[in-house]
């Protein structure tokens, strides 16, 4: 007889705190696999001279690049997003740059107001609650009163505009256009015993300060104190199921590769949009031979990223460089739909403060801003500490096409058969990144900006994962029912971005830790009958 | 696995980053090819190594010709130069070239990691969030 446990989570990230911290207090039996390991603040990039080498190596967003021993590799060949993602405790939120928006109520009910996508089985009002939730245990700096958004609790203070922002901000005004203080999940005054934000400029490697909140420092000291037990370079390869079609466990490899097995009453999956999909897919039997709970057809399919256009403008006026968090302000002026535009939906356009000595010489360099020769220290001069600018998030529609698979010879270091993914952006979402270059140009002029450089698609931006095991009432069209449970597995439940039936226009993560506290309550109100 | 740079091979990238960066009186920076800066990237060239040999290559050098070469000719050929190899070559020079503790302090930088002194941000003035709070709400209502 093996081990054996009331639940098990897959993935000590957004997701997998926050259901671990609101299950504990059931007093089960609760254990969390975890890939990766506890990260180490005192060696992030930024207590070093080469903080800004490190955020392209062993700090890398990208899992192909880092290829840290936790990591997998993913073959994204065939997308022009590239995939960013975080194996470790705290997953993603070590390295997101801590933008906290919520998605707003339209994001909900997007086929009945827009005609595109599906309405999800959920709205926000129910969501509420465990967004506020959320933000407390976080810990959320911003500023109440945003005309864009419904009401928020009360919040630390904003983060300082510095220079940057303010110079963005003036040109928001200068168009008549909305900005706001974003809702960030840094810490601007000491919070659960973590100190505030003191600008060190580097939050999307590793915030060595403790002042963002990655769930390493925020859900997990909670939950551990409560009993939740978390395994670190436990990587799982697949769920067993039994005869009557329920979960029995998972069979995972231990930090020295030894194979085990964990039997669980309830599995709990929250290892992302490309990490569920992959283990649901991996997880083959006869009963179910496409994969566990997959009767839809749809795990892997639907796959959603957030089309991110990168907009800066170069200004005379010294503003901050690297210095202070990335984000700052956010403008959801085009957020909602108006069809005079030429698209569905809409973005945020997200401020981005500046760079570092070394990004300014290389981004320079990549757009031809930087000579060689005897030009280029004058040329340096005219980048350093004077570029600052925005991205604009757009609103990606779920398309059947665009999917993860199983690569047919990738593997991982265990042998575990790698993700693929398969992408293409639609003409929605280029109409969209164009006219959000456009107003982004606008923006960057009026605000004194004297040249303006665009990117986009942002290769590198596949942070937001979502959409490829959706939420629905209907069995044929979604793989987890509207509070999370599989519609083919009674015992085995979703909770992480692949459970999104639309992406909005907003950053994920606080929608994602939401939820998870939602269908965590709800595990926790029906544990009674939860099979049933 | 690419061979290490032969001493002759470092003699030519130090050359190259010479001329990629060089030495500015008027503002008070040593240039790439300083010694302290060059051991930066020096340790750090072994995966630039093939782009090295290829570029010497394609400038019709043979190893360790380019260190002899004339740094107005040198510089004129590398401005001609295209393609990955002298990307990489101009991200290594760079890499380490910017985080050198006098090339950092004349650009008004302090040569420190970021942590754990931080730095200073300005508040920006208040009244420039006057305009967006004089708007009406317009989140749109979901049936």
């Amino acid at each position: 007889m093996g081990e054996s446990v009331d639940v098990v989570i897959i993935g000590a990230g957004a997701s997998g705190a926050a259901a671990a911290w609101s299950l504990s207090d059931t007093r089960m039996h609760i254990v969390c696999l975890e890939q990766g390991d506890w990260p180490d603040p005192s060696r992030y990039p930024s207590t070093g001279r080469d903080w800004e080498l490190r955020a392209m190596s062993d700090f890398s967003f990208n899992p192909n690049q880092r290829r840290n021993p936790g990591d997998y590799p993913i073959n994204e060949d065939n997308s022009p997003i590239k995939i960013a993602n975080f194996n470790g405790v705290g997953g993603g939120t070590v390295l997101y740059a801590g933008h906290f928006p919520r998605f707003h109520p339209s994001d909900f009910r997007v086929r009945s107001l827009d005609g595109v996508g599906e309405d999800w089985p959920i709205d926000y009002a129910t969501l509420e609650p465990f967004y506020d939730e959320n933000d407390r245990i976080m810990g959320v700096s911003g500023l109440q009163g945003d005309p864009a958004n419904p009401p928020r609790p009360e919040r630390m203070k904003p983060i300082p505009l510095g220079r940057a922002g303010a110079a963005v901000a003036r040109g928001f005004n200068a168009r008549g256009w909305h900005w706001w203080p974003s809702d960030s999940a840094v810490a601007t005054e000491s919070h659960g015993g973590r100190a505030p934000c003191i600008n060190l400029g580097h939050c999307l490697h590793g915030c060595a300060q403790g002042a963002k909140a990655s769930t390493d420092i925020t859900y997990w000291p909670l939950a551990r104190r409560a009993g939740v037990e978390v395994r670190t370079r436990c990587r799982v390869r697949e769920i067993t199921t039994n005869d009557e079609g329920m979960a029995t466990g998972v069979v995972y490899y231990d930090g020295e590769g030894v194979e085990r097995f964990l039997g669980a009453e309830v599995v709990i999956l929250a290892c992302n949009g490309i990490g569920t999909p992959r283990l649901l897919l991996n997880s083959t039997s006869k009963r179910f031979p496409d994969g566990l709970a997959n009767s839809s057809g749809l795990v892997g399919r639907n796959l959603m990223f957030h089309p991110y256009a990168y907009i800066s403008g170069r200004f005379e006026e010294t503003l901050d460089g690297g210095r202070g968090p990335s984000n700052g302000l956010w403008s959801q002026e085009f957020y909602e739909t108006s069809l005079d535009r030429g698209f569905v939906r809409g973005f945020t356009f997200e401020f981005s403060r500046g760079q570092g000595p070394v990004m300014t010489a290389l981004s320079g360099l990549g757009r031809g801003r930087l000579p060689l020769g005897a030009g280029h220290h004058d040329a340096y001069r005219r980048l350093h500490q004077k570029t600052t600018g925005m991205v604009a998030i757009c609103e990606d529609l779920p398309e059947l096409h665009n999917r993860v698979t199983l690569d047919p010879d990738l593997r991982d270091a265990h042998g575990i058969p790698a993700p693929r993914i398969d992408y293409t952006l639609s003409d929605n979402s280029r109409r969209m990144l164009s006219f959000a270059i456009e107003r982004a140009t606008e923006v960057l002029t009026a605000a004194g900006a004297v040249e303006v450089h665009s990117e986009s698609p942002l290769a590198i931006g596949g942070w937001h994962l979502m959409g490829t095991a959706r939420m629905g009432r209907d069995p044929a069209t979604s793989v987890v029912n509207e509070w999370g449970r599989s519609h083919d597995v009674k015992n085995l439940f979703v909770i992480d971005g692949s459970v999104f039936v639309t992406s909005a226009g907003v950053n994920p993560t606080s929608t994602i830790q939401a939820l998870a506290l939602y269908v965590a309550d709800a595990i926790k109100s029906r544990l009674a009958n939860l099979f049933d | 696995m690419t061979a290490p740079l032969s001493t002759l091979e470092l003699d030519d990238l130090r050359a190259l980053a010479g001329a990629m960066i060089p030495a500015s009186e008027a503002h008070g920076v040593p240039g790439a090819d300083d010694a302290e800066i060059f051991a930066g990237i020096a340790r750090a060239a072994g995966p630039s190594a093939g782009a090295l040999r290829r570029l010497t290559a394609d400038l019709g050098q043979a190893p360790g010709s380019l260190a002899g070469m004339d740094r107005t000719a040198l510089e004129t050929r590398l401005a001609q130069a295209v393609g990955p190899d002298i990307g990489a070559l101009y991200a290594l020079v760079l890499m380490s070239y910017y985080r050198d503790d006098r090339v950092m302090t004349a650009l008004g930088l302090e040569p420190r990691p970021p942590f754990p002194l931080g730095h200073p941000l300005e508040d920006a003035d208040p009244s420039l969030l006057d305009p967006v709070k004089a708007r009406a709400p317009f989140w749109r209502p979901a049936p």
